[in-house]
């Protein structure tokens, strides 16, 4: 029988489905009745659920499939029904393989994880869920310097390569587990995802994104709010996700000024406002912008982005915008990203990127 | 660790103020900067010569490096990241690459010496092998002018070099190399075209400023020139003049086919 409809879908060029059938399908969804009358038949087992009686299942197959087969040709509608039928179930056999494979596979990575977190963590000396913050750090060579800078005692540090998987184009969620980077997170945090979760296992009493103060650390920054929107959604409910703002300059001076001999700022207009406050020539200081974590000192990163009495953090909230946003700005659909960051002001194409606000300062006269 | 200092730590933790901001706000408050980053400065090439801020700053280092004599590719990949870009260097030798290869771009500005890969995709050496100079295109069309006064020229990201805005052309680059990229929710491509019938145009269009495209369409130039001579295919003339005219469509084509008959 199978053969037939194989043959029928081959002649008809009914496309649309590119694995191999199996019996299965077809013996799921379609229901023959074939009235046969044998003398002496055979069954099987003891229970005779069928009849196996060769004589009669040559002959059966050989009337069948030519009749079966003059049938599809001539009702082409029916034919085109049964077909859809068959791959849909056919479809569903895969993607439940899929399904179990993908399963297995993730089961045995929380398993793995259990007992073993990944060698790039640092951990802290107190583990305890009351005080302890872990770090996620951009990129390995500001994980090196937040490894240095941190106070061991308490904070945790997990540099992370690179730009992260947008967890919010994946599905089903459990899939991003496959993601060795991810994979990472979700163990070293301990509460584990969906049905499992639980919020008592949360190992971590601050959880801060510690990204740079680049644009490209604007992306990993919400590659990783994506991240915990989707796989742990109540852990930034219960305000325990942060997100750290490293300075944009540092202007180291000659003469002492509230004490310090450097001072940090954090946007341009604190930039501003402090050289107009304490009567000093913008030109005169050399004012550094920092590009990257990597650039800093340790003895810089504690001061600015990791010790609890100085540093800046930025407690994330839930409010009802909160998933749709994340799924307008990550998701699939690229009309509403593109509306969103242009077309329902056209204000992106309009503000100044940091390359075009130099270009002003040159095409004003100084030209070389 | 003494008591003391643990309480001290414990009160520091209480003390600290910390600002509380929406997710919503602050994720599209941050990809709202990344986006447009990518659009305006990464992804899409600027018409005026037709060049990515990567491949401008490369060429604009080897305008200075590597004119004649060819250097190693690290050399102007190391000089090029420390001056203007500040990102990685495997990025910007790729992109040096692409410059290079005769099937990847119609009119290559970069001539490479060395393994620089090939059309199966084998990779190319590593960039401490590899040398490479600008080639004539770029020498005579691209940098005749950029030195000479009439570039704008702004400071780079720590205000200590001068990098080129744009680099003015002798014609539109942009145009006869085609261009692609994908930034944010927009993206652009550009097939390349002929420098001889791009340049036909040109002297057509100067000489009557109000020309339609059927006056230039079949007569001066005859659509996208690909650099591994595909073949373009269209129903009709009226069917190429669409897509030139609404800046959109699909063009099909038929790679050059070599049949290698097995000798018996």
């Amino acid at each position: 029988m199978l053969s037939v409809i194989n043959r029928y879908i081959n002649e008809a060029k009914l496309l649309g489905f590119k694995e191999k059938l199996t019996f299965s399908d077809v013996k799921q969804s379609l229901v023959l009745v074939v009235s046969v009358l044998v003398s002496s038949p055979q069954f099987e087992g003891q229970t005779k659920r069928r009849v196996r009686s060769v004589v009669a299942s040559k002959m059966i197959t050989k009337f069948f499939n030519s009749a079966l087969e003059s049938y599809l040709l001539k009702n082409s509608l029916q034919a085109g029904k049964i077909v859809d039928i068959i791959f849909s179930q056919a479809r569903r056999r895969i993607s439940i393989l899929e399904l179990k494979d993908l399963q297995s596979k993730v089961s045995s990575t929380l398993k793995m994880d259990i007992f073993q977190l990944p060698g790039k963590l640092a951990s802290a000396t107190i583990k305890s869920p009351l005080v302890s913050e872990l770090f996620i750090v951009e990129g390995d060579s500001a994980g090196g310097t937040a490894k240095m800078a941190r106070d061991r005692s308490f904070q945790a540090v997990l540099p992370i390569r690179g730009k992260i998987l947008n967890c919010e184009r994946v599905f089903p969620k459990s899939k991003t587990l496959l993601n060795k980077e991810i994979s990472d997170v979700v163990s070293v945090i301990g509460t584990g995802i969906a049905e499992k979760f639980s919020m008592e296992k949360l190992r971590y009493n601050k959880i801060i994104i510690l990204a740079d103060a680049d644009l490209d650390g604007d992306h990993i920054k919400v590659l990783l709010i994506t991240l915990f929107m989707n796989l742990f959604p109540e852990i930034v409910k219960q305000k325990k996700l942060f997100v750290s703002f490293p300075p944009l300059y540092s202007v180291p001076l000659k003469k002492k000024v509230d004490g310090r001999r450097v001072h940090f700022f954090f946007s341009d207009q604190e930039l501003e406002e402090f050289f107009q406050k304490n009567d000093l020539i913008r030109s005169k200081a050399s004012i550094r912008r920092f590009k990257g974590l990597g650039e800093m000192n340790p003895e810089q990163l504690r001061q600015t982005a990791m010790s609890p009495a100085t540093r800046r953090l930025v407690c994330l909230t839930v409010d009802d915008k909160a998933f749709a946003t994340l799924a307008n700005l990550m998701g699939k659909n690229i009309e509403t990203r593109r509306s969103y960051s242009f077309g329902n002001s056209g204000i992106a194409l309009e503000t100044e990127t940091e390359f075009e606000k130099r270009s002003e300062s040159v095409k004003q006269g100084e030209r070389i | 660790m003494s008591e003391s200092k643990v309480i001290k730590k414990l009160e520091s933790l209480i003390d600290e103020k910390i600002k509380e901001e929406s997710v919503s706000k602050i994720s599209s408050k941050l990809f709202f900067n990344y986006s447009r980053m990518v659009v305006k400065e990464r992804a899409i090439p600027e018409v005026a010569d037709g060049l990515k801020v990567v491949h401008r700053r490369i060429i604009f280092v080897m305008s200075k490096l590597a004119t004649h004599d060819f250097k190693k590719s690290a050399r102007i990949v190391g000089e090029t990241m420390g001056k203007f870009h500040p990102h990685g260097d495997l990025s910007i030798y790729q992109s040096l690459i692409r410059l290079a290869r005769p099937f990847s771009i119609r009119y290559p500005l970069i001539i490479g010496q060395g393994n620089f890969g090939s059309l199966d995709g084998d990779n190319p050496a590593a960039m401490r092998y590899t040398e490479a100079r600008l080639s004539k295109i770029s020498t005579n069309f691209f940098l005749s002018f950029l030195h000479s006064g009439c570039a704008d020229f702004i400071s780079n990201y720590d205000n200590n070099e001068f990098e080129p805005y744009q680099i003015p052309t002798l014609f539109p680059f942009l145009l006869v190399n085609g261009a692609s990229g994908i930034g944010v929710g927009v993206r652009s491509f550009l097939p390349s075209h002929n420098l001889g019938e791009i340049v036909q145009t040109l002297i057509h269009v100067l000489d009557n400023p109000a020309a339609t495209l059927d006056e230039i369409l079949g007569k001066k130039f005859f659509g996208p020139d690909l650099p591994l001579r595909g073949k373009i295919l269209f129903e009709n003339l009226e069917s190429l003049k669409k897509i030139y005219s609404e800046g959109r469509g699909i063009l099909n084509v038929l790679a050059p086919i070599n049949i290698e008959k097995k000798k018996s």
